[in-house]
């Protein structure tokens, strides 16, 4: 009999022995409650079809994070991949992360050959109600929720080299800034194989600030994952300058927004996109955003817009408020413009996307 | 007294600022296809033009030329920036995405120019040439072209023109449109193929230095050129007798007036990159150097294609000299 998978928890961070029994939790539509169900009993078609959607319960072996559920196929993939976006409060990452994600739910990846689908169905459909589909009528999101620990959305890509799950984490700016050692928060950065790092195009403006100050959430982040040993060599990073909308008339931004996003792998193209987003980044004074590019051996940059525009406060004054709750909103709707671009230079990085090209993405 | 209102807007370079200004009144400028008016700002005027949701709901390519608009604007304005020369229209801000997209000029120079080819005093009209064919030197040399260059187009205070209403510009080397057809249009750019040349504009130009020439006596038939003045077929067969790439630029159409060509006072908008161009290289390169001293850029690299056809080339010739050696007895097997 072969020996259990060992698998590492993307929530708890910790190991543990995948357990294989024949009994999986499913959701009570009812009660919300998940209830145990041995599936041993039925046909191998529907043993696979409940298994999409039941969960595994994490024995997280340290005992230091609340219960929290694993989808029942999860291992049954490729090794998962785990991406963590890390940025200050309001820099943009949970708009970013819904772009991307309602991108590729639309065939964006399709030019790499690769499908998206729900591995973890009942998540995605909170994500997709909670925030694809607000982000579809124009609102803009409400921030992270502070002391969140879990996956944002755990998708299933299908490419030329297998399935792959990918599981997203967004957690709050608060939380990767917080120097508190036993924040859990946190924690997700020890499972991580893929990190997005988040800084927005500022406007000092709105910031009070003439320069960009000093970004916590990218330091501590960086320190964490320096101190296990091999990560920075390892570790594929990208960092992506959200709300380039900003920037759409100013060079160099304008040329790559005006390309809209790509349609094949190209090293050389991702390295110049790179060196202007280095460039502009260093040109206002963003240099504590560049840290990441010097610390990982492989890293990407990225100039990217989630909405395609800033967002305009509802009656026209900040404060406003319509009934259900809206605050900010997006007069002309959303036109996200290359919010793939980071998810590829990481799927290429970590050989999702296979081939020659792919593998030089993000070397030096 | 005029209400103030505040708005926010962004500089050519992108800054977002406040700017209060109080209403100005209608304005009616001939050639733009938006609305406009003019406010005036800490006293002094300025044409806004913008979308109102209904009237982009009604025709969103006015969304489109608003966003020509700005984009010649802000780019006009990071090339020349604090020597902005005074034969084009000044953007002073924008915001495309507020709930009502606008764009603010400095108020423009002089009165429209429609219909003065035919009123302009014989001692006005080469200042009126040369100064449009500076005017379309100085967007071509910065990467833009007006592409609907018409007299609705111009402004003229009685010694200087001035271009203004951005509303289908494009970029050099952008792909041609292939959208409505002037009759300014060159014969390529009425084909919308090829891409944007920084000679777009020409053809359009010399059709008004043609007119403007010929004053009253302009037949209107423009392609019909055979009662013009020597000096005048000089000059503008050049332009209408060739391909665009074939063309004269503006420069040389100022030498065939006699007119002085001044070194232009254009930046580069992008010189302030430089530096960090030059950090993300030298980071690059310590970080070859670092993989390599500690061996680990072979572990997961997939092979140089260019070494990979090397390798192929080499083990054909190889092979084709065994085989060759084999079939002529060179070599006993």
């Amino acid at each position: 009999m072969p020996a259990p998978r060992t698998v590492r928890c993307p929530i708890c961070a910790d190991p543990f022995a995948w357990p294989e029994g024949p009994e999986i939790l499913i959701k009570d539509e009812d009660t919300g409650q998940y209830k145990p169900k041995d599936i041993s009993p039925l046909s191998p078609e529907k043993q696979a079809f409940l298994l999409r959607q039941g969960y595994l319960e994490c024995p997280n072996p340290s005992g230091d994070t609340p219960s929290h559920l694993l989808p029942a196929t999860y291992v049954n993939y490729q090794d998962p991949l785990v991406i963590g976006l890390v940025g200050a409060p309001a820099s943009g990452k949970t708009h970013l992360l819904t772009a991307m994600i309602r991108q590729a739910y639309r065939n964006g990846l399709d030019p790499y050959d690769i499908s998206t689908t729900a591995l973890d169905i009942l998540r995605h459909d909170d994500f997709r109600s909670r925030y694809i589909e607000m982000f579809e009528k124009g609102a803009a999101l409400p921030g992270t929720t502070v002391g969140v620990i879990e996956a944002a959305d755990i998708l299933l890509l299908r490419g030329p080299t297998g399935e792959r799950p990918v599981t997203f984490f967004d957690v709050a700016g608060e939380d990767l800034a917080s120097t508190a050692a036993e924040n859990r928060s946190n924690r997700f950065l020890l499972g991580a194989n893929a990190v997005i790092f988040v800084c927005e195009a500022e406007d000092p403006l709105e910031t009070k600030r003439l320069t960009p100050a000093e970004n916590k959430a990218f330091e501590l982040a960086v320190e964490r994952l320096r101190s296990v040993p091999g990560r920075v060599d390892q570790l594929p990073a990208t960092i992506a300058v959200t709300k380039s909308d900003r920037l759409r008339y100013v060079p160099p931004a304008d040329r790559w927004l005006r390309r809209g996003d790509e349609r094949f792998v190209d090293p050389r193209r991702v390295q110049r996109e790179s060196r202007d987003v280095f460039a502009y980044l260093s040109q206002t004074g963003a240099a504590a955003s560049l840290l990441p590019f010097e610390t990982f051996r492989r890293c990407t940059l990225h100039f990217v817009s989630a909405s395609g525009g800033d967002a305009v406060p509802v009656n026209g004054q900040d404060g406003g408020s319509t009934g259900d709750g809206l605050e900010k909103y997006f007069p002309r709707g959303i036109r996200p413009t290359r919010v793939l671009e980071p998810l590829v230079a990481i799927l290429a990085m970590t050989g999702v996307i296979p081939g020659a090209e792919a593998d030089r993405v993000g070397r030096p | 007294m005029a209400e103030l209102v505040k708005i926010r807007g962004r500089n050519v370079f992108g800054r977002l600022r406040e700017i209060e200004l109080v209403e100005g009144g209608a304005y009616d400028a001939p050639g733009s296809r938006l609305r406009q008016r003019l406010v005036v700002v800490k006293n002094r005027s300025y044409v806004y033009k913008c979308v109102p949701r209904a009237d982009g709901n009604r025709e969103p390519a006015l969304y489109d030329m608003l966003d020509n608009e700005v984009r010649a604007g802000t780019r006009l304005g990071q090339v020349y920036a604090d020597r902005y020369p005074p034969e084009l229209a000044r953007l002073a801000a924008y915001n495309v995405d507020a709930e009502e997209p606008f764009v603010l000029f400095y108020a423009y120079a002089g009165d429209p120019a429609t219909g003065l080819a035919t009123r302009l005093e014989p001692e006005h009209r080469r200042l009126f040439e040369v100064g449009l064919l500076r005017a379309v030197r100085l967007t071509a040399e910065a990467g833009v072209i007006h592409g609907a260059l018409t007299m609705d187009a111009l402004r003229w205070d009685g010694r200087q023109v001035q271009l203004v209403n951005f509303e289908s510009a494009r970029q050099v080397g952008e792909p041609r449109r292939s959208g409505p057809v002037l009759p300014s249009h060159s014969p390529e750019q009425s084909s919308g193929s090829g891409t944007v040349d920084k000679r777009d504009d020409v053809w359009a130009a010399c059709l008004i230095v043609r007119d403007v020439a010929m004053g009253a006596s302009a037949n209107g038939f423009r392609r019909d050129r055979s009662s013009d003045p020597e000096w005048l077929r000089a000059l503008l067969d050049p332009v209408f007798d060739n391909e665009v790439a074939h063309r004269p630029e503006p420069a040389d159409l100022l030498r065939g007036l006699r007119s002085d060509v001044p070194e232009l006072a254009a930046g580069d908008p992008e010189a302030g990159l430089t530096p960090g161009q030059r950090q993300f290289d030298r980071i690059s390169l310590r970080k070859r150097r670092t993989t390599a001293n500690a061996g680990q850029e072979p572990a997961n690299r997939g092979t140089n294609p260019r070494w990979g056809v090397a390798a192929m080339v080499v083990l054909v010739v190889i092979a084709a000299v065994v085989g060759l050696a084999v079939m002529f007895g060179w070599v006993n097997l």
